[in-house]
Formats: structure tokens, sequence, C-alpha cells
């Protein structure tokens, strides 16, 4: 029996959150508090397990080769977050379309199911989209194995019980109401032993590394993980009623309650959804274009003008609110300055395809991951233009925000992740290639289709919608009520659920071809060298 | 500390301070000395990624 460093941090973690589960379990009057309670028990039970089996096994022994397991698991709940987030998100859009489909249940009416939607996706596929790929990157730009044998693996398996907590509570009315980190304590002190457990995954891993510098995706990676720590404990700070019950109560209130809100709400979109998946671009365009980056010292200034810029931009959410006026403006200026080190890394993306554009043509892959950055370049854009105090007079609380997310969102975020799925399943599973180039390409397509329809149905919903809204007659009277703008916008809301449901036909062939390509022969010619 | 102390902090040093590290940061990175680092880094993802354990 050994007892090394990572099996120590793995035992107290354990116990840690098996702490937490029994005294839920001992505790709660509520049935889902107390299934929750079952869930967080078996999972520690299960890590636990493993543990054991290790210590039995004595010390561990030196192991070659990556270590592309948890790769491989974080790769599949990618795939069934995805399916299940998109299918929530198009019923949601049909909802809005016709809201006789909210039902008399409950559970399943628009306010609950929506963040089950956005926790799937942005969490539960994104989330997982980005331990799969760094953990692949900084293992092959470090050349070494990933640090832990245990740890890599309980990162994995808890961080997506953290996203089955959070999306089993929704329906359920377990939510602490703050957009995009609804899950209550018990959950956020979950993802915070795992996220501890990842950085020092990844830390451990970068220590081992062949060469003195660090190549540029592991900086993004990076900023993501140390960054999404910080927001996470600080947003999350709340007063847990007791153990009998999930709620709990924000340590902050008014205008102090909402900038912080903000601060995370828009440094998730900056180091989640934004520094991880440029970290993502920065290996897989380039390995997949086999051209460098087209200026690797522009990569590193953008990292650094990104990662100090996005903390200010926060509070361009709130603006003509309760906020002093001061710190909107200074929202609104780093988020217009925000745009130069953004549209630094479009044009490093698109320059890197210099000389290999023929592979947009014939690599869907490639193509996945050029129109990605151009959706970026998008997003950016009208990012820092929505940031405007007097833009933001016609958009703030309109379709356009929704639109401008899923520009992001479906565009940016998703389609690089399928480019960068498509290049690393083959090589993670030691397969030739994809199963069919033939579905990626439909996959594409109709994830473009389904992209432009719900993007330009919700400009043109958003813009209409708050036009009607400022509307006054001779006498300053409003001249549309409320519920005009509502039925003005039904056609576009027809055509963004139709998108919607475009996009998810195309995840479904594309998560079709995933599965038939790891249950397809595995490459021969090559040596293997995943030990597993 | 009180919000004026803020404001006024923010307005004067904050803004020279993230001037100044972002002068400095691109001062380093495009360092004539250090071209030939960043180039080598660039092909990384291009090369052989065997494993130095194998």
């Amino acid at each position: 029996m050994t007892l090394t460093i990572e099996r120590g941090f793995a035992l107290v973690a354990l116990s840690l959150a098996g702490f937490l589960g029994i005294a839920i379990l001992g505790f709660a009057r509520d049935e889902m508090f107390a299934l929750h309670g079952w869930m967080i028990f078996v999972a520690v039970v299960i890590g636990a397990k493993a543990l054991l089996d290790r210590f039995e096994d004595g010390a561990p022994a030196v192991q070659k080769g990556y270590n592309d397991r948890p790769i491989k698991w974080a790769v599949v709940a990618a795939g069934f977050w995805a399916l299940l987030g998109f299918s929530v998100g198009d019923l949601l859009a049909w909802q809005l379309a016709f809201p006789q489909l909210n039902g008399e249940a409950g559970a399943l009416n628009f306010g609950r199911i929506r963040p089950v939607h956005t926790t799937a996706v942005v969490f539960g596929f994104g989330g997982n989209a980005l331990i799969a790929t760094s953990f692949y990157v900084v293992q092959r730009t470090s050349r070494a194995r990933l640090y832990g044998e245990l740890g890599p693996e309980l990162v994995v398996g808890f961080f997506n019980l953290f996203v089955l907590l959070a999306v089993t509570g929704y329906p359920a009315g377990i939510t602490q109401s703050r957009e995009y980190a609804e899950p209550e304590w018990y959950a956020d002190l979950v993802l915070l032993i795992t996220w501890l457990g990842y950085f020092g995954v990844y830390l451990g891993t970068l220590a081992r590394r062949v060469e003195a510098h660090i190549y540029v995706a592991n900086w993004y990676y990076m900023a993501f993980i140390v960054v999404i720590a910080m927001l996470h404990v600080v947003n999350n700070l709340a007063v847990p009623l007791s153990f009998a019950y999930p709620k709990s109560y924000s340590l902050f209130t008014g205008v102090q309650d909402a900038m912080t809100q903000w601060w995370y709400g828009h440094n998730a979109v900056g180091f989640l959804l934004t520094a991880g998946f440029l970290g993502m671009l920065y290996y897989f365009l380039p390995k997949a274009a086999g051209r460098p980056i087209y200026s690797y010292r522009m990569s590193i200034v953008g990292f650094w003008g990104i990662t100090f810029l996005y903390l200010w931009a926060g509070s361009h959410h709130l603006h003509y609110t309760a906020l002093p006026d001061w710190v909107q403006v200074l929202g609104m200026s780093m988020s217009i300055i925000l745009l130069v080190p953004s549209w630094a890394s479009v044009f490093n993306g698109i320059f890197t395809l210099n000389g290999a554009w023929d592979k947009v043509r014939t690599d869907p892959a490639v193509r996945f991951m050029m129109v990605a950055v151009l959706f970026y370049g998008l997003a950016t854009f009208e990012g820092s233009f929505l940031a405007i105090k007097p833009v933001n007079t016609l958009s703030h609380y309109t379709d356009w925000t929704v639109g401008h997310v899923h520009a992001g969102a479906l565009g940016w975020v998703a389609f690089v992740s399928f480019g960068a799925f498509y290049k690393m399943v083959p090589w993670v599973w030691q397969r030739e290639g994809t199963y069919s180039q033939r579905l990626e390409a439909w996959h594409f397509w109709l994830a473009l289709a389904g992209t432009f329809l719900y993007v330009v149905s919700m400009w043109n919903s958003g813009i209409t919608q708050s036009l009607m809204w400022q509307t006054y007659d001779a006498q300053g009277y409003f001249v549309y009520s409320f519920m005009d703008t509502v039925i003005a916008m039904h056609p576009y809301y027809v055509i963004r659920a139709i998108g919607g449901l475009l996009y998810l036909i195309g995840a479904g062939i594309g998560a079709w071809n995933i599965y038939l390509t790891i249950r397809g022969p595995a490459q021969v010619t090559r040596q293997v060298v995943a030990a597993e | 500390m009180t919000h004026d102390t803020v404001l006024v902090f923010s307005k004067t040093y904050g803004a020279i301070y993230l001037l100044v590290f972002f002068l400095i940061a691109t001062a380093w990175v495009y360092w004539p000395r250090r071209r030939k680092t960043y180039e080598k880094a660039a092909e990384w993802p291009l090369q052989d990624e065997a494993c130095r354990d194998d």
C-alpha cells in the first residue's frame, strides 16, 4: 500500500465529496435533494473503489505513452450532452413559437428547462470538449504523459456528475437563479473539488514537458482553468439554509450582486467559450491544415490582450441600471478595445490557412474550423458593437442578444469543437480517419444552414421588437402593446425553431459518424502508443 | 476603501498598469532574440508527436 501525492489528493477529495453526499442523505427532506445525495454518494463509492484497487496494486508502475482513456470518456460525454442540449434547446424554441407546448406540466415549462439547455450545451458539451481536447493538446505539445493515474478520470467523472446534478435539479426547481451559474451550493462544491483536480493534472503534465517553452494553446487552456475557478468561487459565495433543503442565499445584494453575476457571466463567455476554444483552435487548425500558426507571436500578444481586457467588460450587461455610470462606461470602453486582440486571433486563424485553402474544400473538418473563425470574428465585432451604450438602448432585452449569443455558440464554439473532434477522434481511437467525410459534409451544411436561419431570424426579431417598444404617438403614448410585439415575433420564432432543428439533425449525423468511426477497424500501420 | 478611491484608482493607476503591462508583454514577445524560440514552437504541432517515454 503506497501513498503517492496524487493518491493523497484523491483520498482527500473523495472524502470531502463523500462527506457532502452522506450529509445530504442524512438530513435531506426534499426528494430531489436526497436523490442528489445518492448520486454524489454513488460517484464517490465508484471513485473510492478505483482508488482502493490502486492501493492494493502497491506502488504505481511507470506507465508509458499518452493516456487517452479520459479523453475518450470526455468525448463520449460531450456527444451525449450536445444531443441532449440541442434537443432541449429546439424544444424551447418551439415552445416560444407555440406557447401551448409548455403544457400544464411545471417541470417541462420554459422556465424550468431553459437552464437544462444552457447547462447541457455550455458545461456538458463545451466543458467536456475542452477537457478532452486540453488533455490531448497538453500531452502532445509537452511530449509527456498526462499527470496522474486516476486523477484525470476522476476529473472527467466528477465534472459530469456536476452537470448531471445541475440538469436533473432544474426541472424540480432547484436553482439559485444566477444565469449560467444556476446549480445550488452542493453542486458548486462538487465542481470546485473537480476543478482543483483538473488544475493539478494540467500543471503536473506541463511540469513534465520536454521543451522549456509552453506551446501557446496551453496558455489559453490554463487561462480558462484558472479564471473559471476564480469566477466560480466568487460568484457562488452563498449561505446554504441547511442540509435539509437545497436552497441557499447569495452573499451579495443589490447592484453588487448584479455586478458580481455579470462579471462572472461575461467572463464565462470570455474564458470558457473564448479562451479555451482559442486554445483548441491554435492546436487543431495548424495540425489539420499542415501549416504553422501564421504569427505565433501575435497569438501570445492576443492572449494577454484577451486575458486582461475581458475581465473588465462584464458591466456592459448592466447598461442603464443602478450600476454607477463610470463602471458602465468602463465596461463599454474595454469591450470596444477587446475587438483588437479578438480580431488578431481571427486574422491569425485565417492566414494560417494560406497555402492550405484547398483543404477547406476537401476536408470538412478544416471547413468547420475556418467557418468557426469567421463566426468568431462576427460575434466579437457584434459584441463590441452591442456594448456601446446608445446601441444597447436598441438591443438590450431583445432577441438581438439571443442571436448574438448563438452566432458565437453555434457558429464559433460548436463549429470549432466539431472540427477538432473529427480530427481527434480518429487519432485517439487509432483509426485511419472518420467513418465518412460525406457525412461530415452533411453535418457541416446542415449546421451552417441552421445557424444562419437562427441568427438572421433573431436579428430581425430583435430589431423589430425594439423599434415596436420604442414607437410613440404624438401624445407620447405607446403605439404597440407588449402583446402586439409578441405576436409580431411569431414568424421569426418559427424560423428560429426550424434552424435549431436543422442544427440538431446535423449534430445527430455527426454523432452517428463519430460512433461509426469508433466502432470501425483500428489503424494497422500506426504504432499503438496509448498505454491503457 | 470608498467608492471614490476605487474610481480614482481605476481611472489613473488601473489604466496605466494595463498599458504598461501590455507594452512590456509586447516588447517581450517581439524581442528579436526570442524569434527562433517562437518559430520553433509554432512548428510543434506539425512534428512527430511521440511521447518521450516511448
